[in-house]
């Protein structure tokens, strides 16, 4: 069985977490605080570890898996109450679900597994819950009842693995541009365009570009997140899992690349025709992009998940677990916006009849 | 009239866009422009041709009515 890591509080035996606000690991019994160079030894055995895979299932009594259904399970025992923890085959951090433990799946981290870098949460529960308020505040065509009724299902704080990405990038790029002149006389509107051959060559650098690098996470709601500031990014220990969940990668850096390079040169074309200064028009005519890059670090980056319930559906939102950023899709009010947009459209079409007359252009 | 009622549907259509792109945040970052390396971008050729100049002319509305034909 793999081997589960738990972080004691050596004062009262209770079991201790990463706390948000002081950025320290806090016994919420005792108080006690620690600093994280103290459980630095904890990391120590890991860094001996090689990377485990292990297949370890039960059947549970009155029915079978099926085929395929069992494959990707993992089972552990919770070091405080012996309880029996079923996750995932990504799953590297957790709580047991009898005694709320936190417990980290030392297999999952160590050796090649073992990140770089962490994002250490800023934000706690409490935040995202405002959050989602927040969220909800100044939109019209959202149903005023999804507010009351939207209830929240599950909170939770999970670290997201996500590869990131360098590349320094040489450049070369054809443009057909266009000035314009435009006169009048009592006859003809006239339009002189003057055409040039624009050339910009050139290298330009981008560190830690992310890519999600986790299937359960959708990719888009990731990419909304950002941007994480990577200045808060510190080596990764253990013990800033403690208190929340976190997945090892399950989509390579060889298959993620591709997104990060897609990112990379799209940028590289808009920031080259920034620099086509002076032109009524500019378009691309033909470019040349060559990408190095550097070695792709695996970071956990953290996030809250909110995940709730309204007439029926499912609605997930997610909060930068760093800056507080808050995404997800809400529903309209199809009643409201078409009452809207008939209240905009004769205001405005009556609006601008008053002005034509008054201007004696009707 | 017929403009205003043009002008109306285009305001309100506009202003119902905007309205509803509030509700979806959830959206994808096609460029990596916030991890572009401070003053890395450095150009080594920077050219700029004339090719050629062409003009285009279309008759003015009053020049139309004012043909003979034209209704006052």
């Amino acid at each position: 069985m793999s081997e589960l890591l738990e972080y004691k509080c050596p004062c009262c035996g209770g079991k201790i977490e990463f706390n948000s606000t002081e950025q320290q690991m806090k016994c919420p019994f005792c108080e006690s605080v620690f600093e994280l160079e103290a459980l630095q030894a904890y990391d120590d055995v890991l860094n001996n570890q090689p990377a485990e895979s292990e297949m370890n299932w039960e059947e549970e009594a009155g029915s079978e898996w099926q085929q395929g259904e069992s494959e990707n399970l993992r089972v552990y025992k919770c070091q405080s109450c012996g309880g029996e923890v079923v996750a995932d085959e990504t799953t590297a951090a957790s709580k047991c679900p009898y005694c709320e433990n936190p417990v980290i799946m030392t297999g999952q981290l160590s050796g090649d597994l073992k990140p770089d870098l962490i994002i250490p949460f800023k934000l706690n529960k409490e935040d995202a819950k405002k959050s989602l308020l927040q969220h909800m505040e100044g939109k019209p065509l959202l149903p005023k009842i999804f507010k009351s009724q939207n209830h929240i299902d599950e909170i939770k704080g999970v670290y997201v693995p996500v590869w990131l990405f360098d590349a320094d990038v040489d450049a070369h790029i054809q443009y057909k541009t266009q000035k314009h002149k435009r006169w009048s006389d009592q006859q003809f509107n006239y339009l002189e365009k003057s055409v040039f051959s624009v050339t910009r060559a050139g290298q330009i650098q981008f560190e830690n570009v992310p890519v999600d690098g986790s299937e359960k996470m959708d990719d888009t709601m990731m990419e909304a997140l950002e941007p994480f500031d990577m200045k808060a990014a510190v080596p990764f220990q253990t013990a800033y899992l403690s208190g929340y969940m976190a997945d090892k990668y399950d989509v390579d850096a060889k298959t993620s690349i591709a997104r990060a390079n897609e990112r990379i040169e799209n940028s590289t074309l808009a920031e080259f025709e920034n620099t086509v200064k002076g032109y009524d028009e500019v378009e691309t005519e033909h470019h040349n992009l060559h990408l190095n890059n550097g070695e792709a670090k695996y970071a956990l980056f953290p996030v809250w998940l909110l995940n709730t319930s309204w007439n029926g559906q499912k609605y997930t939102f997610a909060m930068n677990g760093q800056t507080g950023k808050f995404v997800g899709d809400l529903p309209s009010d199809k009643g409201k916006a078409f009452g809207i947009f008939c209240a905009v459209t004769i205001g405005t079409t009556i609006l601008s009849y008053i002005i034509g007359t008054l201007m004696g252009w009707i | 009239m017929l403009t205003c009622i043009i002008i109306g549907l285009i305001v309100g259509g506009i202003t119902l866009l905007i309205l509803l792109s509030q509700l979806k945040t959830v959206v994808p970052q096609n460029q990596a422009s916030n991890y572009i390396k401070k003053n890395s971008l450095h150009l080594t050729e920077q050219k700029d041709f004339f090719l050629f100049k062409q003009t285009e002319k279309t008759p003015r509305q009053n020049a139309a009515s004012n043909t003979p034909n034209a209704k006052q």
